[in-house]
């Protein structure tokens, strides 16, 4: 069959080879489906297995005790370390929050500029370089050169430093979904740069800066490494001091009481696990909640 | 159709056409001016002049300069690096484009609205009282005063008033277009520049816009950018045809759709390109 339309005959219907075409492309799209499926197959059971066996463990360990008395040898309770977790996250997030914002902001603003691709470059590094190197910086001029010992100030800051290019660089990202209409009309009105910035450009991407800070907030939690060389250890409630005075966490309870002989500790160490899983999890959570409310409110 | 025979009366609804006057006095006048997207020229020579208080249609295919003309009389594109005009944009004897104009007193004279409704995240009154607080300081009687009139002017008052507090995200396209044109008035400026300001909005929202534009040359200078060649019968006094960056031609509506001097003019308006 042919058909005639404004003057040139298309070409006859060759129907054996549009099956062919057909079959080949149904067989493609079958093996990517396979594939997806064992992917995250593999995936699911590796987590799954990892979550259901901190939540089996962790669950029973966790006594009241976990919560209302401090490490005593490798007993007792987690109250320490579970304070000491969240001061230092708290206490990194005071520092990296402001200067990830304003260098995210800077880079977002002045984006073609040399400097603001020297900052996009060493975040860049930064993500990249291993959190026990940034451990060991902090180790070597905090705790050793500048003579704080191990000590919430060394333990904040080092945080602070590894939580930093993911905030400036979360922050860009939201700041860059601005739609550039709304910072012409602020311009068009009059407005000069740092009004834009602050009234129409933050505001319109806090949502995505949120979500940045918590993300970073869930990594200040879970990281161990460069906390074993500038926080140190211990058994004690926080003194409020800053220097000179180790503080305890709840990563190096995990690290330093799973593979000790006896079943109390082990306890500890998975209580502390669930303990670190839940709090990242339920961060995570939040900032999925947080982006997903900025979904629905743009219309 | 006979396109060469110049008689043919392109098939535009004519509207208000008849009732046409002369244009009044130019607000502004453009000469020779020239612009510049890096080493792409996209306005060449351009001489128009702005009738004052009056509304001048600009039409033309995509990419033909319109927009990039708009942008040059708020100095918009000074915003980006490499893009550049020269020559002559007179306002009350000083040519706008030059360096030592005040572009942000510039920018209060000469408003701007734009294609897809652009609400600051901030409440009904805020999104008004931002653009005011930039050039004038008023006391909140005042200031709730002004808010009010612009509402008003824009006819969104009776929309808005029991929920100035909300958010201005809250409202459907054709109310936040009004809310940019009432944010755009509340300044005082004395031109306005509307850059396809329907094109993202329904029927009725657009005639409601295109009356209240009807409404404000009484007392604002008016330069619309609009692909729809209706829209530019129905409220342009004058229609400047853009094509390629040059202006092809400049005249009074009823001149231009019913006998247009230019060759491609008549093609554009007939539909036969663009």
């Amino acid at each position: 069959m042919s058909a005639t339309t404004a003057g040139f005959v298309l070409p006859p219907r060759d129907e054996p080879a549009r099956r062919a075409r057909l079959a080949r492309r149904r067989a493609g799209a079958i093996t990517g489906w396979v594939l997806c499926a064992i992917a995250f197959g593999l995936l699911g059971i590796a987590m799954g297995w990892i979550l259901l066996m901190v939540l089996i463990r962790g669950v029973s360990a966790l006594t009241p005790t976990v919560f209302t008395e401090v490490t005593q040898g490798t007993g007792g309770g987690l109250l320490n370390a579970i304070e000491g977790t969240v001061v230092i996250g708290v206490g990194s997030m005071l520092l990296a929050v402001p200067f990830g914002v304003a260098a995210g902001l800077y880079t977002a603003q002045f984006s073609h500029t040399v400097f603001a691709r020297v900052i996009r470059f060493l975040a860049d590094v930064l993500v990249g370089v291993p959190s026990i190197v940034l451990g060991y910086f902090g180790y070597v001029t905090m705790v050793e050169y500048l003579g704080w010992n191990f000590s919430l100030a060394a333990a904040c800051i080092t945080i602070a430093i590894l939580c930093l290019p993911y905030i400036c660089r979360t922050t860009e990202l939201a700041l860059g979904q601005v739609p550039a209409a709304m910072q012409e009309a602020a311009y068009a009105l009059g407005a000069g740069e740092a009004r834009v910035a602050w009234r129409i450009s933050l505001p319109m991407a806090m949502p995505g800066i949120l979500t940045g800070i918590l993300l970073a907030f869930a990594i200040s939690i879970g990281e161990t490494a460069p906390l074993l060389y500038t926080a140190g250890w211990s058994s004690y409630l926080w003194t409020g001091q800053l220097i000179h005075s180790p503080v305890g966490y709840l990563t190096y309870a995990i690290w330093a009481f799973i593979n000790e002989p006896f079943a109390a500790a082990n306890a500890l160490a998975y209580a502390a696990a669930f303990l670190v899983t839940f709090l990242v999890l339920l961060i995570s959570v939040g900032a999925r909640l947080v982006l997903l409310r900025r979904q629905g409110g743009a219309r | 159709m006979n396109v060469d025979s110049g008689m043919e009366r392109p098939g535009v609804a004519v509207g208000r056409l008849s009732e046409q006057a002369a244009l009044a006095g130019p607000r502004i006048s453009i000469r020779n001016l020239n612009f510049f997207y890096g080493t792409t020229q996209a306005l060449k020579g351009i001489a128009l002049d702005l009738p004052d208080r009056q509304v001048t249609g600009m039409i033309g295919p995509s990419g033909c300069g319109k927009s990039t003309l708009l942008r040059v009389l708020n100095r918009m594109y000074d915003l980006y690096p490499g893009q550049r005009a020269a020559g002559e944009v007179m306002m009350d004897g000083q040519n706008i484009i030059s360096p030592d104009v005040d572009v942000i007193a510039l920018r209060a004279r000469i408003g701007m609205v734009f294609q897809k409704p652009t609400p600051f995240p901030m409440s009904i009154h805020e999104n008004i009282a931002f653009g005011v607080r930039l050039h004038e300081k008023l006391s909140k009687a005042r200031m709730d005063e002004r808010v009010e009139q612009a509402l008003s002017r824009a006819a969104l008052w009776d929309e808005v008033k029991d929920r100035l507090g909300a958010s201005a995200l809250g409202l459907s396209g054709g109310q936040q277009q009004r809310l940019v044109i009432a944010r755009t008035i509340a300044i005082r400026p004395e031109v306005i520049l509307f850059d396809e300001p329907t094109s993202a909005l329904d029927p009725i929202s657009t005639m409601k816009i295109e009356e209240l534009i009807d409404e404000l040359k009484s007392e604002f200078t008016i330069a619309l950018v609009t692909h729809n060649m209706q829209q530019a019968a129905r409220i342009a006094d004058q229609v400047a045809f853009f094509y390629l960056g040059e202006l092809v031609e400049a005249s009074t509506a009823a001149q231009m759709f019913t006998a247009p001097r230019e060759k491609r003019t008549q093609d554009y308006i007939t539909g036969r390109f663009g």
